[in-house]
C-alpha cells in the first residue's frame, strides 16, 4: 500500500506526518520516499544510515548530424519548442525538453537518439527505526523534477507492503507526479485561511487523479473552522487532528522524535493507518 | 536587402509595438523590395514553454534578416545570433511604422546580447 502525504500549502506538516508514519510502521519494514526533490528534508528529521547513492537521468534528444536532413519536423511538432532547426544545424534546449520522446519517434531519418541527461541522485538509506528512506535530490540548475520523482517512486517497489511518500507542496507537475497512482492521499492542512484555500485546490487535484483522499488537520486548536466546511462540501473525510503543541514544535526543530514530545501522536497515527486501510481495501 | 520583423500588438502597421519578443501577438514583416508589410501570427503567445525559441523558429522559416524588439531572452537571442539574423533595440509606445522609420533612418542600435 502506497500512501502519499501531500498538501496544497507548504509548511503544514507533511514531513512530520510522513516520517512519523514510517516510525509507527517500523515493524513492517516501510519504505519512506522523499519526493520533494527540490528541497528534500525528511532525512533531516528522521535518523538514517546511508546505504548507496546513484545518479538519475532523463532522456533528451541528441541529433546525429550525419543523418539529419534539417527537414524541421522535430521542431514543428515539439510543443515545448525545445528544438530549433537552423539552416545548418539543429539547436537543442535541454531545459525546455520534457523528455516525451516524440522527436526521436517521428524523425523520418532516425537521426534523433535519446541521450541520458543527469538530473539528480537517488539516495538510499536504512532508517534506524526500521525500514528504508529513499531521497530524490535534484541537481542545482535542473528545472524538470517529475522524471526524478518518478525514479524515486520506482525505487524499492517490491520491498515492503507499506510505502509512504512525502510529496512536494502545491498542485503543479511535481505534486501530481508524487501523488498519481497512490492507493491513498493524506492531505495535511492547518486551520487557517491559507490552509483551507490551498486544501481546496489539492482536493480538486486528487479528485482529477482519482486517488482516494482524507484530511489531517495539524496544529488543531479545538475548531475545524473553514476546513470543516470545506470537508463537508467536498465530501472528503477529516481522518484525524493533531493538536497544536509548542513542545512538539520545539523538539521537532531540534531534530527530536515527535512521538516522544507528544505521546498521543502514536495513537493518532495508528488511527490514521487504520482509517486508510479501511478505505483502500 | 532582407525583410525586417517588428514585434507588434496587432496585425497592421499602425498598431503599437509590443515590448516582448516571444509573446508578442504578431510580427509585422516589412519587405524592402515591395515596401509593404505582411503580418505573421505568433503562436508563441499561447505556448506554456519555449515561446522565444518557437517565435525564433517561425522568423527563421520566413527568412527574416533583422528583428526590431524591445526585450529578448537568452535562448531566442542564441538562435537568432547563430542564424546570423541581426537584432536591433526597439522601443515601446510608438507604432510599428514609426519604429520602422527609426530603423530606416539608422536611429536604432544593434543588440549584442539578450536583455530579458
Amino acid at each position: 500500500m502506497e500512501i502519499a502525504v501531500a498538501s496544497g500549502k507548504g509548511g503544514t506538516g507533511k514531513t512530520l506526518v510522513a516520517t512519523c508514519l514510517a516510525r509507527v510502521l517500523a515493524d513492517y519494514n516501510p519504505v519512506l520516499v522523499d519526493a520533494d526533490v527540490e528541497e528534500p528534508n525528511a532525512g533531516l528529521v528522521i535518523s538514517h544510515q546511508p546505504v548507496n547513492i546513484r545518479p538519475a537521468f532523463r532522456p533528451v534528444p541528441s541529433i546525429d548530424m550525419k543523418s539529419c536532413t534539417l527537414c524541421g519536423k522535430c521542431a514543428e511538432l515539439c510543443r515545448f519548442n525545445a528544438l530549433v532547426v537552423l539552416p545548418g544545424e539543429v539547436m537543442v534546449f535541454t531545459e525546455l525538453c520534457h523528455s516525451c520522446g516524440l522527436c526521436a519517434y517521428i524523425c523520418p531519418e532516425n537521426a534523433i537518439n535519446e541521450a541520458n541527461h543527469k538530473i539528480g541522485v537517488i539516495e538510499e538509506s536504512a532508517l534506524l527505526s526500521g525500514g528504508h528512506l529513499i531521497t530524490g535530490r535534484l541537481l542545482v540548475g535542473e528545472v524538470q523534477s517529475p522524471p526524478l520523482i518518478k525514479t524515486a517512486r520506482e525505487s524499492k517497489r517490491q520491498d515492503s507492503e507499506y510505502r509512504v511518500v512525502d510529496c512536494p507542496p502545491g498542485t503543479t507537475c511535481p505534486a501530481i507526479e508524487s501523488i498519481r497512482d497512490s492507493d491513498f492521499c493524506l492531505l495535511v492542512t492547518e486551520p487557517s485561511l491559507f490552509g483551507a484555500h490551498d486544501l481546496e485546490l489539492s482536493i480538486s487535484a486528487t479528485k482529477l487523479l482519482g486517488v482516494r483522499t482524507g484530511i489531517i488537520i495539524n496544529r488543531w486548536q479545538g475548531d475545524d473552522g473553514d476546513i470543516g466546511i470545506l470537508a463537508r462540501a467536498e465530501d472528503i473525510p477529516i481522518l484525524e487532528r493533531i493538536p497544536y503543541s509548542m513542545e512538539l514544535a520545539k523538539s521537532y526543530a531540534r531534530g527530536g522524535n515527535p512521538l516522544d514530545a507528544m505521546p498521543e501522536l502514536h495513537g493518532i497515527l495508528e488511527k490514521i493507518i487504520e482509517e486508510v486501510k479501511e478505505r483502500v481495501v | 536587402m532582407d525583410s525586417i520583423a517588428i514585434c507588434s500588438s496587432d496585425d497592421k502597421p499602425t498598431a503599437m509595438v509590443d515590448g516582448r519578443f516571444g509573446r508578442c501577438p504578431y510580427f509585422m514583416v516589412w519587405s524592402p523590395d515591395s515596401s509593404e508589410f505582411k503580418s505573421l501570427k505568433n503562436n508563441g503567445i499561447d505556448a506554456a514553454h519555449g515561446a522565444g525559441t518557437g517565435a525564433a523558429q517561425v522568423l527563421l522559416q520566413n527568412k527574416v534578416g533583422a528583428i526590431l524588439t524591445t526585450r529578448i531572452g537568452p535562448k531566442a537571442f542564441q538562435v537568432l545570433n547563430t542564424a546570423g539574423i541581426k537584432i536591433y533595440q526597439g522601443q515601446e509606445n510608438i507604432s510599428v511604422q514609426e519604429l520602422l522609420d527609426k530603423y530606416l533612418s539608422q536611429q536604432l542600435q544593434e543588440l549584442k546580447q539578450p536583455n530579458n
